[in-house]
């Protein structure tokens, strides 16, 4: 059987960098180069860390927590010290390595052995081909989760790390934004173990897993090997053999204190871990009595589920459920917004679907205001008032009119094209500029034609 | 010093003296422009005037090479880093400023302060202006000797083995070695980051006093740093009771004992000192645990100069003692050796720190010489291990991580001679006050 374990890198979600207060914010799509940097974080001769981004500590402690973890709460930080241009400081602040008591240790997490937890920095971005570096995310905080060799197959890690992060994201540990990294070691029967460094994304991990695994059966590695995956060629390539392995000359950190976490700070921690997916997914079914797939959806993402537990103490979950799952989830996925981004109060979401639950306004008009919410919602009392849908007689007056004015399709209708109604009660909610009740008005229709 | 004459005039006298004699002594290797320096003068001579200014208004400083200083060049007296202009201020750098100190300059030093004669620069050794045939200490040579020559008042100098209050022996000037924690290293490159200190050298105990207690103080940018009283500088001079070590330590140049014991004797029937002998079992050690730290922080500190950003790769630019220890120090941190060394020698750190912790609890002072050999000619050879015993008495203070100042007690074969008073952790006031003390003697004898 093939043996697959991982090495995950991920963002802890901060404000602030690990050892200097520099914004957290990188990547082309949010900012220029080289301007969250100090001299801290780009390593100027003589500067000195401050004292470690606290709440990076606690989302450590936390996602350890998560994981099931035994949690060492002294803080011992280590220089990893290797040459590269993206490093600054010539090495690498972290908890790990030989001298180091990992922030977590002994796990488990859906069936998978976790062996440890820590923190570690984020060097800076490196442009071999232009040789130009950014440093805005040199010094951002790191998780790494090193797991047991527990995997078998390619699904398995991605169904996998796709619970993971869902779990991660439920307590705001992690940013995703900023995605994610992963070392892959895979080893077959009778073979040495095989490490594939730096796969950023689940695509990436399941196809460089199933062609290593291809590669090693027809070729079964005598040396252990760190590989790297070539995405266009579909090939992976030798980096370096064991015996070319890299001594980090691991110290203890001289300039920062020993650090230890309280007893009761940790417990504190562990008490305030919400419901992680797989339990709330039955505790919504058990409660609210709803189906297993949307109780699945609704707890992919915290907000969500967040949204729904608001929200139903008004609304009745048979009218919700959709306008979650499909609506608002319509809106996020056409906006190419992650849902979590979208700021969703859930006052003005229950007072929306009151209105459409006591018939104030048509389904229509309430998904016209919720296409408004894309960054964040607003108060719907507004739009409400002016939409609310109009009466049976008014529908009756303007139908006529349609009616009138559409002696086309109305033929149609007559002779057996019943589809032309669609048209007819599409015509009847522009004039009444989307304020009369679509089944009312279907009936209303139907009525003055003739079934 | 300072009366009666302003800041301006002083900044002219030193600037004179500077262009007449720093080619011979090579104390500075930095100056600033004289416009610059004479306008900032004119400015702490209003401030003066009109009863604002700082607490260091007045007062002239050196700055030893291997501390930022924006718009100056941190070179560490290394062509590694010679082209490197500081981008900020040191924190010690910016207190300074605020109290209307003037940085009249960047000094010369032992390369990365890797040195204990002031010969390892790579802009050539700094000159003793006692005597220029001799090398002046090391590694904070220029700051000793920018003071004792007369071309600033203070200097700011950095102790990681002696490297402050060496050279302020040779120079027969006052140093002083912080409590390690006492004063932020933010903007200090590093030499060893478990024993660096920042600190200053002046000529006279009080304005070592003065400086420091501007300078210490915790910093949020030293994480290590720690808060601490204000000194009460008033009660420097005052004749105080103390119980006095002496360190049991037979030394190879007895007329430096001599002369140690002589002062102190007469300290102690002036003052009413109570003086005994006090031994400190692993003080032999201090070389041997030292050495191992040294290396491994430095190999780690200077991994960041690597030719990428800073200049030049230190292993191709720098010279033999700094090569010395990063090869060094790249042997102990091998995988293969599991940390032994470097972990072991903070053990015996963590135990020495705890004798003197101990010794401090029968007296309030341990003196010894500050340093147990006399200053060799400049371009004499010795060997390595000869070199490194000039840090022998020096060392231990770093280790434990108390505090100790070197004051000029006479001279042996015309060469200045100090007396190293060592205080417990934190009791600079003490230290401070037995420096005065002993300051006061020697004076009133060259008078008398
Ligand atoms: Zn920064």
């Amino acid at each position: 059987m093939v043996k697959i374990g991982l090495e995950i890198h991920g963002y802890l979600n901060t404000i602030e960098k690990l050892f200097c207060s520099c914004r957290v914010i990188h990547g082309k799509k949010f900012t220029k180069a080289n301007v969250n940097i100090c001299p801290i974080c780009t390593g100027q001769p003589g500067s000195k860390p401050l004292l470690p981004n606290s709440n990076a500590v606690k989302k450590a402690i936390l996602i350890s927590l998560i994981l099931g973890c035994r949690i060492n709460g002294e803080v011992v930080w280590q220089r990893k010290h290797y040459s590269w241009p993206d490093l600054p400081k010539g090495f690498q602040s972290t908890i790990s390595g030989p001298h180091a008591t990992p922030n977590g240790v002994d796990g488990k997490f859906m069936g998978i052995g976790i062996r440890e937890c820590h923190i570690e920095e984020d060097p800076a971005a490196w442009n071999p081909l232009t040789g130009e570096i950014d440093y805005n995310r040199s010094g951002s905080p790191l998780i790494e989760i090193v797991t047991d060799p527990d995997f078998s197959s390619a699904e398995e890690v991605v169904s996998w790390l796709g619970n993971l992060f869902s779990a991660l994201s439920y307590v705001k540990a992690i940013d995703k934004n900023s995605g994610l990294k992963a070392d892959v070691n895979i080893s077959i029967p009778g073979g040495k173990r095989v490490e594939i460094k730096n796969i950023n994304s689940l695509k990436k991990i399941k196809e460089a897993i199933e062609i290593e695994v291809l590669r090693q059966e027809k070729n079964l590695p005598r040396v252990e090997e760190t590989r790297t995956y070539n995405e266009e060629k579909k090939v992976t390539t030798l980096m370096r053999t064991k015996d070319s392995a890299m001594d980090y000359r691991f110290i203890s950190e001289p300039d920062l204190p020993f650090l230890k976490i309280p007893e009761e700070v940790i417990k504190k921690m562990k008490n305030s871990i919400p419901e992680l997916p797989q339990e709330k997914i039955k505790i919504l079914i058990k409660k609210y009595k709803i189906d297993k797939t949307y109780a699945e959806i609704l707890t992919k993402k915290s907000s969500l589920v967040e949204l729904f537990e608001e929200t139903v103490k008004h609304v009745k979950p048979e009218i919700l459920i959709p306008w979650i799952t499909v609506e608002l989830l319509g809106v996020s996925n056409y906006n190419k917004i992650d849902v979590d981004e979208m700021e969703i109060n859930p006052e003005h979401f229950t007072k929306l679907l009151l209105a459409v639950q006591d018939g104030k306004i048509n389904e229509l008009k309430a998904k016209e205001i919720l296409r408004k919410w894309i960054e964040s919602s607003s108060d719907p009392s507004g739009e409400i008032d002016s939409g609310k849908t109009i009466s049976g007689a008014e529908i009756e007056k303007i139908s006529k009119e349609v009616l009138a004015e559409n002696k086309k399709a109305v033929e149609d209708y007559k002779s057996g094209e019943k589809s032309s109604i669609n048209f007819l009660i599409g015509q009847v909610m522009k004039k009444t500029n989307k304020r009369a009740d679509f089944n009312k008005t279907r009936e209303v229709l139907e009525k003055i034609l003739g079934k | 010093m300072g009366i009666n004459i302003t800041t301006t005039e002083k900044v002219k006298k030193y600037l004179k003296e500077i262009e007449k004699k720093n080619k011979e002594l090579n104390i500075f290797l930095e100056v600033r422009s004289e416009k610059e320096l004479l306008e900032e003068a004119r400015r702490v001579d209003d401030k003066i005037k009109s009863g604002r200014s700082g607490r260091l208004a007045g007062y002239v400083f050196g700055i030893k090479p291997n501390i930022n200083v924006v718009g100056l060049h941190a070179s560490c007296s290394s062509k590694v880093l010679e082209d490197y202009l500081s981008t900020y201020d040191a924190t010690v750098i910016k207190k300074i400023k605020d109290e209307d100190g003037i940085i009249i300059g960047m000094v010369n030093s032992d390369e990365f302060a890797c040195g204990s004669s002031g010969e390892t620069s790579a802009f050539g050794p700094v000159k003793n202006p006692i005597n220029p045939k001799l090398i002046p200490g090391g590694s904070s040579s220029g700051s000793a000797a920018s003071v004792a020559a007369r071309f600033c008042d203070v200097a700011l100098g950095s102790d990681t083995g002696g490297s402050i209050r060496n050279p302020a022996s040779h120079c027969g000037v006052v140093g002083v070695k912080p409590t390690y924690g006492t004063v932020s290293r933010y903007g200090l490159i590093d030499l060893s980051m478990s024993l660096d200190q920042i600190g200053p050298l002046a000529r006279n105990v009080a304005d070592a006093a003065l400086v420091l207690d501007v300078i210490r103080g915790k910093d949020e940018n030293d994480s290590i740093s720690v808060d601490v009283q204000k000194l009460n500088l008033n009660e420097l001079g005052k004749k105080k009771n103390f119980r006095v070590g002496v360190l049991d330590l037979e030394i190879k140049d007895k007329r430096i004992q001599k002369l140690i014991a002589d002062k102190l004797d007469e300290a102690g029937k002036k003052y009413n000192w109570k003086i005994k002998k006090v031994s400190i079992q692993n003080v032999e050690l201090a070389i041997e645990t030292y050495y191992p730290l040294v290396y491994t922080e430095f190999f780690s500190a200077t991994r960041k100069f690597d030719g990428r950003r800073y200049g030049k790769k230190i292993e191709e630019a720098c010279g033999p003692e700094v090569l010395r220890r990063i090869i060094g120090g790249a042997e102990i941190t091998k995988a293969e050796h599991e940390g032994r060394n470097y972990h072991l020698a903070l053990r015996v750190k963590k135990l020495i720190e705890e004798e003197y912790e101990s010794a401090f609890k029968d007296f309030d002072l341990i003196v010894s010489p500050t340093v147990p050999r006399l200053a060799h000619k400049i371009g004499e050879e010795i060997t390595v291990e000869e070199m490194y015993s000039y840090d022998a008495l020096t060392i231990p203070s770093n280790l434990a991580g108390n505090c100790a100042i070197s004051v000029p007690v006479g001279f042996v074969d015309g060469v200045p001679v100090g007396m190293q008073i060592m205080a417990d952790k934190f009791n600079e006031q003490k230290m401070f006050e037995a420096g005065a003390m002993i300051e006061k003697l020697i004076s009133e004898e060259g008078r008398g």
